[in-house]
């Protein structure tokens, strides 16, 4: 038996014990979590500095703001979460107790990505851990420093039956989608995303994979562009650009381009200063394959701002390519580094059409001071998720389902669409023995007459509220009626 | 042919007309006129697919097609709104919300045994969602199927919404081709390879599949009651309904009690011959009658057990002390046969479930409320109904779909519009509040950190809240001015 079998195996077995299953045991293990990066912030900061070269702060608010959010936020719901959710009755069930009851799905498998290892890998966790599942969990070997220091540390804090780590490469993920689970969450390449669905239709395994694409960001020309530049220079240079909902790159009108780049530029300089490549809150490409790829992609170009690299350390400088031709390399595919290629368009119209023929993006970014223009872009595109006037945040807000569509991806999470993706919403209808005679018009030997009564009971739409609201009015005209009659004579 | 129906109702789709709600409810109006008006020949149609009675047409499939249509007709509106989320203090005074998307096309693979509720069902889903839908029939129920090629672009759009038939190299060229969503029911087996396909393209399945679904019977409830509802359960359209209680678990004690039961029943249902009856159904094809009646092989029948291989007619039939590792209590029945497995008791019972591959449905019949609420908690299923059987599936409100082996993803009502619609995360900020911002850009320092830690998470509105924010405020007014 392989390592990851026995280990898959031991985590169903420490699932089947029903441990998971209380709310106090979950709340018990998110607590520890919650611990885990309050008192490892020190191994993971280093971890992270040797996988991406994240500064302290970057990876506090990039990485474990975020997850300490998450974790509070469902200490705090759980209870509500998880709790019966009982449904609008009919008139056939309006004695009946209906309900949907959240339950765990058992073993789930969560591959972590590489760019942001810790927040990518453990948010899913959170929600697995919720929903009382027990979950086998594969961080990226791309960023080796943090997978080791997971697979060393939070065994200390977490159930080590119920929450294994298990690291490795290709051979060891591909043993693991051999196995059976009962829901796989991956974040990662559409062509991997792919591979993942197609093992776990093997085993009937349902599956929520978060992929990429390319995110484009329309700027209108009627906007304050200091503001927006900000805002974009921000969004796409954060991690060196490896961000999964990174601002790809740029559509805007001829008119403003040379604007738009003197404006990013005066952003570059104020956040990374003259020489981005001593300064600490600048990032680096993760490994030499990523760097030789990026650097491909800039071939070609008009280099507007940047350009410059360092292959022995990894270092891109934040680059911005102007008039960038739509046949060239830098479009074909998610850039997923610091190199920002703006492309003209002859107005909004165009930088629709521009977007619908491409694949769905995973987020799409809209800027402009006309609330009709972005409803329009909004009504006419698709993607995973939308944010007019800023970039990236709508990943904070745990209200929203994160998550793609078409090519960007399938299912969704953070915060309570965590909690539901990973659990069984299982459809409870209890009624009792009695009422016999009401079911006669659904029993053979069958009539006319009976079907009649099966139509009224089925199709007539009931307010069990107004029914309700009428149910007491009546009692309470009555009561009126018993107190006029007996003391007011 | 299916290349050309698949990329025809793509033009159609991205030529933007369904995306006006007026459309999708003339087109649900179309459907609904449909039924009403073609009632007869649906029923003909059934009559010789699956020798349906004339009545159980409009009971088991029409009437909850009619309720779909009504209710997605009357709530459109509501369910394509935006929906509006919970804001954090970060964005407070932005627009956040979940816009529902239509995905595509979508492709709609239906079963047999239930041919018009089962395919046009999630049909109604997908029109409402503002969908294209290709509709793949069962070429099983052969009279059913061509019935809807021949009438469905009567009524609705052609080139949105294409009937497609054919048999297993139609179904496999389709699942060629690339599709934004595939509904399948069927088969597990089937379902495996549809998910697969489904892959290719990186698109979102829902699978409604079967299984087994036990049907637990306490000792000390009303064992006549439970006993009629069993029946007719079991034995409408002769078993071949994915959520039929697919075999009894009970105590020895009262075996011969539920067998009695379920022979005055029978008698009170379908007569002395259920051949004889109007109601009493067939077995699909000659493929169908021979599995069940393999199945059977070796079994003495306390009922029932006659059959007739002209008529694909199998008795209504039950067998007792089945032993729980025999052939029927491997694979799902889908016929008019009904095991009895005896166990202790009901912790014998949730072990019994336990230890199989998760059932579409879990069905329970006892008096004891507690008792109920710990076979529930200590088992799972699709569904499960107490004290009755099939009827979760009646309700909109309540999801219908499987688990595990059953199934993956769900439907009925809103559901169904809310499966075949891309929930659409959108957040409207403004361009001014600037300084709100300041926080998280380069150079990061940790003063400025922690006031965008308290803005970003968890701190609801509140007065309190009001105090860190201008306290923020005065940070930022600092560090602009500095």
């Amino acid at each position: 038996m392989s390592r990851e079998q026995s280990l898959v195996q031991r985590a169903r077995k420490a699932f089947q014990t029903g441990k998971s299953k209380p709310l106090e045991y979950r709340l018990h293990q998110l607590r520890c979590l919650h611990r885990f990066i309050t008192e490892r912030r020190r191994d993971i900061a280093d971890a992270l500095k040797k996988d991406l070269c994240k500064s302290d702060n970057g990876t506090e608010l990039f990485e474990t703001m975020s997850l300490e959010g998450e974790i509070n936020l469902a200490v705090e719901r759980l209870a509500e979460w998880a709790a019966p959710k009982p449904v609008e009755k009919n008139l056939l069930t309006i004695a009946d107790e209906v309900y949907i009851q959240p339950e765990p799905l058992g073993v789930v498998l969560i591959i972590g990505a590489w760019n942001y290892p810790w927040a990518i890998t453990l948010q899913p966790l959170v929600g697995a851990i919720a929903a009382g599942n027990a979950a086998v969990i594969k961080p990226s070997e791309v960023s080796f420093h943090s997978a080791k220091v997971m697979e060393e540390l939070l065994p200390l804090y977490l159930d080590r039956d119920l929450y294994p780590v298990v690291t490795g490469g290709v051979s060891e993920t591909q043993e693991l989608l051999k196995q059976r689970f009962d829901h796989v969450f991956y974040t990662g390449s559409g062509s991997v995303g792919r591979l993942v669905m197609e093992a776990a239709s093997r085993h009937l395994t349902p599956v929520t994979l978060e992929l990429g694409g390319k995110s484009p960001c329309y700027i209108d020309k009627d906007c304050d562009l200091r503001v927006a530049c900000r805002r974009i220079t921000w969004g796409k240079f954060v991690n060196c650009g490896q961000t999964c909902i990174a601002p790809d790159y740029v559509l805007c009108e001829p008119s403003i381009q040379s604007r738009v780049v003197e404006e990013m530029r005066k952003c570059i300089k104020e956040f990374y200063t003259d020489d981005p490549k001593t300064f600490e809150d600048y990032g680096r490409i993760v490994n030499q394959r990523h760097f030789k790829r990026v650097m491909a992609l800039m071939e070609g170009n008009t280099i507007a701002i940047g350009g410059e690299s360092d292959e022995t350390e990894c270092y891109i400088a934040p680059t911005i390519l102007r008039d960038v031709k739509v046949e060239s390399k830098v479009m074909q595919e998610e850039i997923f580094g610091p190199v920002l290629p703006i492309i003209t368009v002859s107005g909004v119209d165009e930088a629709i059409q521009f977007i619908n023929e491409r694949e769905k993006p995973l987020a799409l970014y809209i800027f402009s001071h006309d609330k009709k223009l972005i409803k329009r872009v909004i009504a006419e595109t698709s993607s995973g998720g939308v944010l007019a006037n800023d970039c990236l945040v709508h990943f904070t807000i745990s209200a929203l389902p994160f998550g793609g569509v078409g090519n960007s991806g399938m299912g969704r999470y953070h915060g309570q669409h965590s909690f539901n993706q990973l659990s069984h919403m299982r459809s409870c209808l209890i009624k009792k023995l009695n009422m016999e005679g009401v079911n006669s018009m659904r029993y053979p030997p069958h009539t006319s007459k009976k079907l009649s009564w099966a139509r009224f009971f089925i199709l007539k739409q009931i307010n069990v509220g107004r029914l309700r609201r009428l149910a007491m009015l009546t009692v309470f005209s009555a009561l009126a009626a018993f107190v006029v009659q007996r003391f007011l004579r | 042919m299916e290349r050309q129906a698949v990329k025809k109702a793509r033009e159609a789709f991205l030529s933007g007309r369904t995306r006006a709600l007026e459309f999708r409810l003339q087109q649900l109006t179309a459907l609904q006129k449909m039924i009403a008006e073609r009632q007869t020949e649906i029923a003909t149609a059934l009559k010789q697919d699956i020798n349906r009675s004339q009545y159980d047409t409009p009971l088991l499939e029409l009437i909850g097609l009619e309720n779909d249509i009504s209710l997605a007709i009357a709530k459109l509106a509501e369910w394509a709104a935006p929906r509006p989320v919970e804001r954090n203090l970060l964005t407070i005074r932005d627009e956040v919300y979940i816009q529902p998307e239509p995905l595509g096309v979508v492709l709609i693979i239906g079963a047999w045994n239930y041919p018009w509720a089962l395919t046009l069902s999630p049909l109604v889903g997908a029109i409402a969602a503002g969908n294209a839908a290709v509709v793949k029939p069962s070429e099983l129920s052969e009279c059913s199927s061509l019935l809807l090629r021949a009438l469905l672009p009567r009524y609705l759009d052609q080139d949105l919404y294409p009937v497609v038939t054919g048999g297993v190299s139609e179904t496999q060229e389709l699942l060629k081709q690339r599709f934004d969503h595939v509904f399948y029911t069927g088969s597990g087996s089937v379902g495996r390879l549809v998910m697969e396909a489904a892959s290719r393209h990186l698109t979102p399945v829902t699978l409604e599949l079967g299984g087994k679904s036990p049907c637990y019977i306490d000792k000390d409830c009303d064992l006549r009651v439970a006993c009629r509802r069993i029946t007719w359960g079991k034995f409408t359209n002769c078993g071949q309904t994915c959520i039929a209680p697919d075999y009894i678990l009970c105590e020895a004690s009262i075996q011969g009690k539920v067998v009695d039961g379920i022979r005055q029943t029978l008698l009170e249902f379908y007569g002395a011959d259920p051949k004889c009856s109007a109601d009493y159904g067939r077995i699909i094809n000659p493929r169908h009658f021979n599995r069940v009646m393999n199945l059977m092989e070796g079994y003495t029948a306390v009922l029932g057990g006659q059959s007739d291989a002209s008529q694909r007619y199998i008795a209504p039939t039950v067998l007792k002390d089945v032993p729980p590792h025999s052939r029927m209590m491997q694979e799902e029945i889908f016929g008019p046969v009904l095991p009895i497995v005896t166990v202790s008791d009901m912790d014998e019972a949730i072990r019994f479930v336990n230890e199989r591959e998760k059932p579409l449905a879990l069905y329970i019949f006892c008096s004891d409320k507690l008792a109920v609420k710990k076979m529930i908690e200590e088992t799972t299923s699709g569904g499960v109904t107490v004290n009755d059987v099939m009827m979760h599936y009646t309700l909109s409100s309540l999801p219908f779909g499987g688990v595990g082996q059953s199934g993956m993803g769900s439907y009925h009502g809103k559901h169904t519009f809310d499966r075949l619609s891309h929930m659409r995360a959108c957040l409207v900020r403004s361009l001014g509040m600037e300084s709100f911002n300041l926080a998280r850009y380069p150079p990061q320092d940790r003063q400025r950190l922690s006031m965008y830690s308290i803005r970003g998470y968890g701190l609801p509105a509140g007065p309190m809240s009001r105090v860190y924010l201008l306290y923020a405020l005065y940070l930022d007014w600092l560090y602009l001015t500095s």
